[in-house]
């Protein structure tokens, strides 16, 4: 069985500053990671190629940068990795890496079981999986924290608002996980080494019939706003500070 | 010169080193280091993720990385626990006499023991021979095809934990340290046991026992290099390891230091921060340069050595002055946080404790000075 | 003028949905399409001009054809859907299926220059809020519940009944209702913990600060998913459950962006915590620096004696 997964190289929101005065965001030495779900989602793809027998495939879309996420990918334990980049790509919305998703997977051609995380640690839209699936004209199951095949059959859990909901749908399918679906692995040195002697294949989206157009966003961006709360700050110590936090409080109608 | 920008795949494993001492070795080091219980369960990780065997070479298993690298993961560990760190250290040590002296099947012997998941031992110090190696009491008689083990190992780090020893017995006492021979011995020997264990200081998530050799019998095939090779064995060993002797103590100093700045922006006395106090800046920028100054010693001592260039009088000044800066910094460290800082209750005086033991094991920090005057007065 | 298009299956999404819509300015027609009489019904009092009650299978994902035939002959301008997890699946397909934009989880809206739809959503764990104009139509927007006060009931205008079958390649097995929705998002106070807890023994600390309050117990991310001393439906943060209560106190709370997003809306905010510059303390009202193992009894003393916290 084949079971491409999907990841996104995303930047790490932990060293993004907001100034204060401005609300600038400032994005400089701001470090680039997997985004966090989609290492569930690369470790349930690694999992089942192992339990199924057959292969994981990593498949990454982005501007130039992403060429740094490919050893990091494999040394996760997909079998290789293919990646879609062109400059266009880097910040793309949900509908463009979607029809390039949609492009490369049938480029790859035959396969499984795509996955991918639930959402990107930076935009978490929550789209590109459904609407992938939706492109491929496959089924999508969103959501899911636990999943089984056999034979042709998959059998997942999703979690929803108002309960768990238990499905079954025939290969091929598209699955978008949540992290319940397994913890990531931390990659051992040795998976490192032998992800550098993995192949790559790097497509543009023009190699896959995508014109300039296929890739035009949906939205023209107005501004990016640091969000600053807009609190009181005010900061007790001390033995009155019970006392006065009360107080206030009361002052105030809250409690 | 000195290039030591690391490779993405260096940068890798690092981020995973990274992510194993934040994530495994530190939420643990607190239980570990008040019980003094080995944790299984943190070590096991870090023998999935090949921490225990940095030194092996890719041909035999290993992952090959060079002697920087190691000293930069050494650090990342030991500034998580540096009790942990020397547990997957000391296999890295054990494996040096092999990987000095070893032939090809004693190689793959040791080496395959390790890789499929045992911690390793290195057994030299014994109750009357720790900095005078000349002095060992162990002995080995050859007996047909085998050599006979009799004595008994001290302070053995990773002595009731390991699956494989290299052991240091002499095949003639009359010879001193033209006698001492290196040996290869599996924990299921006849005649192999684990003697008292140590209720340590410092460094207390890691076992250091005796080990004790009866009528232990080898093969003469578990002999490294010839009889009489070991006390060269064993000083080639040293020198090789000592930067990461370096690079725990480099471990300790940064762990201290991140500490001190946060608790120094963090505490207010007389309303403001303590950090507002010459007197805590001052302290606080003396311990970044003296830790600083040690990493890079610890490094440049690595480099030479990736090099293939001399490298044992610098790798014994990178360990001296690691080892004494980290006693240093750690009490700077407990100073700054005052009663905090010498309360069981806070992560720092733990610190102090781990960092005495480097200038202590594998070659105390007097015996360093000897070598680096030995070398200094030879010129 | 253009038409407006809501899809909901809950009846409080369904109004909620058209409250907004009506706010994007005059429109044709409002029309709400469902699989829920219930959501039928209310939409059809409530601001609804045409109201489309579809039926013939166990999950609304498998109208998703039907609805994207619909949308490609009536091309509505904007629809719009609730921001729960099926509804972002069904929003994801139709956008794919229509070659349109879709902003999730979308805070702000309404109508921009010329055909555009300006919108705020935030992104990079809510660290950010970004805001976007469309640049064609239609648009599509998953919207959280709670932002709005749904339209006056009028007359109700009729149900139109679209039965049929419709195959759902995605079997149902079986739906085990355990709502995760949890008590936070109704609760007047929410007492919440970190990673400053240090044992799950401790909890009671918080739960009697939570009833001294009146108010429920929260907690972030690494309780629920890591250490699992809380149920999943107890964490809030950006991924999680969102609350806005009237009073929002953190025990051992650091203040990451991602949980602080998920109760940006509180109208007070209370830390206790050690760290006096862990970032609760720029994202809280009132921080009491101490230990929460301290500094909890002695609210809760300081409570009993003043008769209770309400």
């Amino acid at each position: 069985m084949r079971f491409i997964v999907c990841y996104k190289w995303t930047l790490d929101e932990e060293d993004i500053r907001v100034d204060r005065e401005t609300r600038a965001l400032a994005l400089d030495h701001v470090r680039q990671r997997i985004s966090p779900y989609d290492r569930n989602a690369i470790e349930c793809g690694v999992r089942l190629a192992e339990e199924q027998g057959g292969e994981a495939v990593a498949l990454s879309v982005g501007g130039p940068e992403v060429a740094d996420s490919l050893k990091d990918a494999l040394s996760r334990g997909p079998a290789h990795a293919v990646w879609v980049g062109c400059p266009e790509l880097s910040g793309a919305d949900a509908a463009a890496v979607a029809k390039t998703l949609a492009a490369a997977v049938r480029h790859i051609g035959e396969y499984d079981l795509l996955i991918c995380g639930e959402g990107s640690s930076d935009y978490y839209n929550q789209q590109t999986g459904p609407r992938l699936a939706a492109l491929l004209g496959i089924p999508a199951v969103t959501s899911v924290s636990g999943l089984t095949l056999s034979g042709r059959v998959l059998r997942a859990e999703r979690k929803l608002e108002e309960g768990l909901e238990i499905v079954e749908t025939d290969l091929p399918a598209l699955v978008t996980v949540l992290p319940d679906i397994g913890e990531a692995r931390i990659p051992n040195l040795k998976q490192i080494l032998a992800a550098g002697k993995k192949p790559v294949v790097r497509l543009t989206p023009a190699e896959l019939g995508l014109g300039p157009e296929a890739l035009e966003p949906r939205a023209r961006r107005e501004s990016l706003l640091g969000t600053v709360a807009d609190r009181k700050r005010i900061v007790l110590r001390g033995e009155g500070a019970v006392a006065e936090l009360l107080t206030k409080l009361r002052a105030e109608g809250r409690c | 010169m000195y290039d030591m920008t690391l490779s993405q795949e260096e940068q890798l494993m690092l981020q995973s080193v990274r992510e194993y001492s934040e994530n495994v070795i530190a939420p643990a080091a607190k239980e570990a280091d008040a019980t003094g219980e080995f944790p299984w369960d943190v070590v096991k990780k870090g023998i999935e993720l090949g921490l225990h065997a940095l030194p092996i070479p890719e041909a035999y298993g290993g992952a090959g990385i060079s002697s920087v690298l190691m000293s930069i993961l050494a650090e990342e560990m030991s500034k998580a626990c540096a009790g942990i760190a020397t547990t997957l250290g000391a296999t890295g040590l054990s494996c040096y006499p092999v990987l000095i002296a070893g032939n090809e099947e004693q190689k793959k012997l040791y080496f395959d023991t390790i890789m499929a998941g045992a911690l390793g031992a290195f057994c030299l110090t014994e109750p009357g021979a720790g900095s005078d190696s000349g002095s060992v009491a162990a002995t080995a008689e050859r007996d047909g095809g085998d050599y006979v083990l009799n004595g008994s190992k001290t302070f053995i780090t990773n002595g009731g934990v390991a699956g494989i020893y290299t052991v240091f017995a002499t095949v003639d006492r009359s010879r001193g340290l033209k006698g001492l021979s290196a040996f290869m011995v599996e924990r299921g020997r006849a005649g192999l046991s684990v003697g008292k264990e140590e209720n340590k200081m410092g460094i207390r998530a890691s076992n250091t026992t005796d080990v004790v050799f009866t009528n232990v019998r080898v093969p003469a095939s578990h002999l490294l290099g010839r009889e009489g090779d070991g006390f060269k064995i064993a000083m080639t060993t040293l020198d090789r390891s000592r930067h990461s002797v370096g690079a725990q103590a480099v471990g300790i100093c940064q762990a201290a230091l991140e500490a001190s700045i946060r608790y120094a922006n963090e505490r207010k006395q007389f309303g403001k921060p303590i950090g507002a106090n010459q007197a805590i800046q001052f302290m606080l920028a003396d311990m970044a340069t003296q830790t600083e100054a040690a990493r890079w010693l610890v490094r440049r001592a690595a480099w030479l050595q990736d090099q293939g260039l001399p490298y044992s009088m610098e790798s014994a000044m990178a360990k001296t002055f690691a080892g004494d800066t980290a006693m240093q910094v750690t009490t700077d460290a407990v100073q700054i946080f005052g009663g905090y800082g010498y309360s069981r209750d806070y992560p720092i005086e733990k610190l102090m404790r781990d960092a005495k033991i480097m200038q202590i094991f594998e070659g105390t920090n007097q015996i360093q000075r000897v070598v680096i005057a030995g070398r200094l007065l030879k010129a | 003028m253009a038409k407006l298009w809501v899809i909901a299956e809950k009846a409080d999404t369904a109004v909620e949905l058209l409250a907004w819509a009506k706010e994007l300015g005059p429109a044709e027609q409002l029309v709400c399409l469902t699989g829920n009489p219930a959501a039928a019904a209310a939409a059809a009092v409530q601001g609804a001009d045409r109201v489309l009650l579809f039926s013939g299978a166990a999950r609304p994902e498998a109208y998703v054809p039907d609805w994207l035939a619909l949308a490609q002959r009536e091309e509505p301008a904007a629809i719009l859907l609730g921001a729960d997890r099926r509804a972002k699946e069904i929003a994801a397909a139709l956008a794919a299926g229509l070659d349109a934009g879709l902003v999730s989880d979308c805070v702000q809206l309404r109508q921009g220059e010329g055909e555009g739809y300006y919108s705020e959503r935030y992104i990079y764990g809510g660290l950010a809020l970004l805001g976007e104009t469309t640049t064609r139509r239609p648009l599509l927007a998953t919207i959280p519940a709670g932002k709005v006060t749904p339209l006056p009931a009028r007359a109700a205008v009729a149900v139109e009944n679209m039965s049929g079958t419709r195959p759902d390649p995605v079997r149902l097995v079986e739906l085990r209702p355990q709502p995760s929705v949890s008590a936070l998002t109704e609760a007047r106070v929410i007492v919440c913990v970190g990673r400053g807890l240090l044992k799950q023994e401790d909890l009671r600390l918080a739960r009697d600060l939570a009833a001294a309050f009146g108010g429920e117990i929260g907690c972030t991310r690494p309780i629920a998913e890591e250490r699992r001393w809380l149920p999943e439906k107890c964490y809030l943060g950006i991924t999680g459950q969102k609350a806005a209560p009237e009073l929002y106190i953190t025990l051992g709370v650091s203040g990451q962006i991602q949980h602080m997003s998920g109760v940006r809306d509180s109208k007070c905010i209370v830390a206790v915590e050690k760290n006096d510059a862990a970032p609760i303390v720029e994202a809280a009202d009132y921080t009491i620096i101490g230990d929460l193992y301290e500094v909890t009894p002695q609210l809760l003393a300081a409570l009993k004696d003043q008769g209770g916290g309400r």
